[in-house]
Parts: structure tokens; sequence; C-alpha cells
């Protein structure tokens, strides 16, 4: 039982260097790596609430199937706010202001 | 015994507190959910709310951690049963036979079958953690830094032995963490080891930002190759309640899953991924209908549900009474005992009863909780797995870079973190397992204290570890393991 998992997970060593890399979504890979160093880098500079919702947005709104923009909006400023409030006012991590008064 | 009761009393004195109480409940709460969602596993979990524990008293915040991992159990067995997507890699088996039960409309009793089960080897595994942690600390106490540097070098090659896939990969992982373990300033000369002129790693490279780099972040980036739009079984579940024939069929399952599962969890490198891939196995072979197994058999969700949570349940034992972690998970729980300035080891349970005691008794209350969150609520479970990925993986991350942050405020640790995402996520790719490093990492600082002590006990000589029985007997054994792969193939993937 164990073994054929693990076959599944293994196949031969050469034809597993040339699948490594078949699958990867590297749309999806490279534009999330990137938001993402974004973020981290923005996060100080212009404050915790803007780079938030600048990230969620970059990834919900590129990733998005149809191309919406009203949900990623919509979820982007929920998340902000959100993460604001239960991280800045209930838990009480001090998180960059950035240019934004709050 | 007498003691037993009595520390059993002042353990559910400490877990009956409202605090702890509350935050076991949301340990098991947040085990559940990550249990059922297939983008993040517990390992990532814990290491995600790590720094919300940083406040707590480290006996709470030991009871919400332990909360996550044992609750990650239960959750993982719904989305195995009823998408044939297993939420955690414990719960691999149980999709081979929970998910046909479900086809055939019997997704019910194997979700209650998977739950009862779950909750009577979480109960007995936690008698056996009572009864055998005390004499085994006492066994510990006895040991010198020799002793200890001996046994935690065999933990780590078990550990090494037991990963998937080719020994040398573990191995080098291992060695990696060890390497990492080593930045910052040395405790004894407060000399810079590492540290590239790089100011902020005076301090060492964090748990936290290595952890939830590699299992949170990397996690996230290697799920993007899974297909998305996974097909839930959507027919209505009738009742949860197994029959009384499902009963008489896999209680028998229940209990030998439960006395397998147990010590595999206490072997490092076991836990509960082994357990439930060994106690399919077992069951297979002494069912009197093997050819039913894979489809539909309820003794194959029964035998794996158990031995996972007996296994999990079980990796408790050499964290408390030894202060050596058998697997990532407890590895972060010994980062969080030492956070919190305890220090692991025989003593543990003589010098805070009341953490080891209070954990254990919470870990009865948590089981009962379990058993009432998945239940009756399990409709909200399914619906829970209906939140696409794309929505749920930014929030993941966006928790992953608040959590790194709110640790030191510093800005650093964040990128340490995303690179070590990055790297995670090429550990992934090419098939190396991040949990070795994990466990090396934490174990680093200890392996290097007890190195130097008992260099110093013999003024430098190191036949001080071949000259005292047990250490020359562990390291043998572990010398054993690591290059046994060379001449035999790894006898545990070839079996079965």
């Amino acid at each position: 039982m164990f073994s054929s998992f693990l076959e599944g997970l293994k196949k031969g060593e050469n034809e597993k260097a040339r699948e490594i890399w078949r699958n990867v979504n590297w749309r999806k890979l490279s534009w999330t790596f990137l938001a993402l160093g974004g973020y981290i880098l923005l996060f100080k500079p212009i404050g915790f609430v803007l780079s938030t919702f600048l990230f969620f947005f970059s990834v919900l709104y590129s990733l998005a199937k149809p191309r919406k923009w009203l949900a990623p909006l919509v979820i982007s400023g929920c998340a902000a706010g959100l993460g604001y409030i239960v991280f800045y006012i209930c838990l009480g991590v001090e998180l960059p202001k950035g240019i934004l008064l709050f | 015994m007498g003691g037993l009761w009595e520390n059993l009393s002042l353990g559910f004195g400490v877990a009956f507190s409202v605090s702890n109480l509350l935050f076991c409940f949301i340990g098991v709460l947040i085990g559940t959910i990550t249990g059922v969602l297939p983008g993040i596993g517990p390992v990532g979990a814990i290491s995600l709310l790590f720094p919300l524990t940083y406040g707590m008293h480290p006996v709470t915040s030991i009871i919400m951690l332990a909360g996550i991992y044992y609750g990650a159990q239960y959750g993982g067995s719904t989305t195995s049963i009823l998408v044939n997507i297993p939420g955690e890699a414990s719960s691999v088996v149980t999709c081979l036979d929970g998910y046909q039960m479900a086809k055939q409309g019997r997704a019910g009793p194997a979700l209650g079958i998977a739950a009862f089960g779950s909750f009577i080897a979480g109960t007995i595994g936690i008698i056996f953690v009572m009864v055998l942690a005390f004499p085994l600390s006492e066994m510990g106490v006895k040991f010198g830094p020799p002793e200890y540097f001996s046994l935690a070098t065999l933990a780590l090659s078990i550990v090494i032995y037991l990963a998937q896939g080719p020994t040398l990969k573990a191995m080098i992982m291992a060695v990696l963490g060890v390497a990492l373990s080593q930045v910052g300033m040395d405790i004894m000369t407060s000399k810079a080891k590492f540290t590239f002129g790089i100011p902020a790693l005076l301090e060492g490279i964090g748990l936290v930002p290595l952890a939830m780099g590699l299992f949170g972040i990397g996690e996230v980036l290697s799920n993007f190759e899974q297909p998305e739009g996974i097909k839930i079984y959507e027919e209505k579940i009738e009742s949860i309640l197994p029959t009384l024939r499902d009963w008489k069929e896999s209680i028998g399952a229940i209990l030998r899953g439960t006395f397998l599962g147990f010590p595999l969890g206490v072997i490092p490198g076991g836990g509960a991924v082994i357990a439930s891939f060994v106690s399919y196995a077992v069951e297979k072979r002494v069912s009197k209908h093997p050819e039913k197994f894979g489809t539909g058999a309820i003794e194959g969700v029964a035998g794996p549900e158990s031995a996972n949570n007996a296994g999990s349940t079980g990796s408790f034992i050499p964290l408390f009474t030894l202060g050596i972690p058998s697997n990532a998970v407890t590895a972060l729980l010994l980062g969080g005992l030492i956070i919190h300035g305890m220090s692991p080891g025989p003593l543990l349970i003589k010098r805070n009863p009341e953490l080891f005691w209070g954990t254990i008794a919470s870990m009865y209350i948590g089981n009962v909780m379990l058993l009432i969150l998945n239940l009756p609520l399990i409709g909200l479970w399914v619906k829970l797995l209906k939140v696409p990925y794309r929505i749920l993986y930014p929030f993941i991350l966006f928790f992953c870079v608040i959590g790194a942050y709110s640790i030191n405020y510093s800005s650093f640790d964040v990128m340490l973190m995303f690179i070590f995402g990055g790297v995670g996520y090429l550990f992934r790719k090419f098939q190396y397992e991040p949990a070795p490093l994990i466990m090396a990492f934490i174990m680093g600082s200890m392996l290097e204290n007890s190195l130097r002590q008992s260099l110093a006990m013999s003024t430098g000589d190191l036949s001080i570890f071949i000259t005292r029985p047990i250490s020359v007997t562990c390291l043998a054994i572990a010398l054993f393991l690591l290059i046994s792969p060379v001449f035999f193939k790894k006898r545990v993937q070839a079996s079965h």
C-alpha cells in the first residue's frame, strides 16, 4: 500500500526531472511571488492598510478567472479593514502607519 | 498511583480555567479548519499562530498549539471521505475506503466512525502518556550531557531514516537545519557566528520566519499546481451515527489502530502519518474479507483514523519526558517552550507539573470538544471547502506577513520569511522534505550545548561518547541507520 503511494510520488529519476516543472502555473506563481515581495517591501514605507489592500487587490484581480474588479475590490477592502481592527485594535500589534494617518 | 490522581486533578484544575478552556477550544477549532482545508497543514497553522502565543501564559499557549495538532487529525478525515482529497498526510489512506463509502451513500457512518475512532484512540493515548511519561522522565534524569547528545543524535537519525525519499536528501536537510541554528551570537563567548556582518542576524535566525516560510509560503506556492474546482460530495448526509453492525466491524480496527499507532508516534520521525499507513496494511491483513478493502470497508476508515490520533498523542511523550521532538509539530512546540523560558528535558514534568498535567488534561477536554465540533457541524466544514483556494491563499500569505512582522516589528524577519518561502517552494519541487530541517534547526542549539558540556566534562576528549554505555549504544544505532541505505534498500518503503 505504502509503496504504491510512494511510487506515485517518486516515478523514475529521469522522467521526474522533466516532469517537475510541467504542471507549474508560471503566471500565478510569479505574480503571487512578486506581489508578496512587493507587499513586504512596501509594508513599512506606505503603511499596513494601504499595502495590505494593494496586495490583496493585485493578487485577487490578476488571478480572477473572468476579469472582475468589484469582488476583488470588496474583499481587499474588507481584508485591510478587518486586519487593522483585529491586529491593531484587538491584539495590539504595532502596525506601520506609513503615509496614512492610521 | 495515588500521585497520579493528585496530578490529574492539578491538571484539570489548570485546564478548566476560563482562558485555558477558551484557547483549547480555539486550538481545536483552528486545527479542524486546517485539517479540512487542503491548502495548509498543522505545521503551517502552528507556525502561523506562533507569534500570537508570545504574550500568553506558557501553559495556555502549549494547550492551544497542541489542540491545533490533534484537531487537524480529526478535520483531515472529513475531506478524505467527502472529496477524496486528504486534508492532511495522515489521512491519505482514509481516502481509499472513506470516499468509496461516501459514493455508496454511507458518508455519514464513515465520518462518524472516523470521529468516534479518533476520540477513543485519543483518549486511550492520553492514558498511555500519563502512565508512561513519569517513569520515562525518571530515567531521563539520570542522563548526563554525553547521553543527551547521543540520544538527540539518534532521534535525528531516526527522523532522517524514516523520511520519505532518499536518506541522503533527508540528511542534507538535517545538516542544513543544524547549520542554520548556529547563526547568531555564541552563548558562551558572545562572538558572532555566521552572521556575515549582518547585525540583524546576531540574534540568530528566528524559528517563526523559518517555519512560516518553509511550511506556510512554500506550501501555498506549491499548491498552485493542484487543479482547482474540487468536486464535493453533495448529497445530504442522513445520519452520522454508525449502526451497531458498523461498530461491530470496526471496534477491533479502532483498538488495533490505537495500540499500533501510539508506539509509532513515540518513535522520532514516526507520528501520525506512518501510524495510519501501517494500520491500513494491518487491517487488510487481519481482515476476513481483504478483497473488500478499497471498495468501502469501514475498517479501512476506522483503523487508520484511530491510529493517526493515537500516534499524534504518542509523539508528546518524547517531547515532555526528554525534551526531544519526534516530528515537525512537536519540534515547534519545543521551540515554543524554549521561547517561554522553559527548559525542556527530563526535569520538565517535575519543575512544571502544571504544564505537563494541564496539557494532558486539556487533551481530554479537547477530544470531547472535537467530537462535538465535528459531528453536528459537519455541514459547516463542507461549506468551508467550497471557498475557492484563490481567495483563501492571499489570506494565508497575509497572516504569514503579519505574524513574522509582529514578533520583533522588524522588516528583516519578514524578508527572511519571504526568502525561506522561495527556498521552501524549491525544496518541495525537488522533493526535499522540510520536516528534518526544522527539527534539526530546533535541536541544533541543544546538540551544541550538550556537546560542549560533554567535552568540558572530559576536557576535550571525544572518547567520552564511546566509553559510556548508553551513549555508545545510541550512537552505534544512529550510525547504522544512516549508513544502512548504502547496503540495503529502505525497508519501510520496500515492504507492504
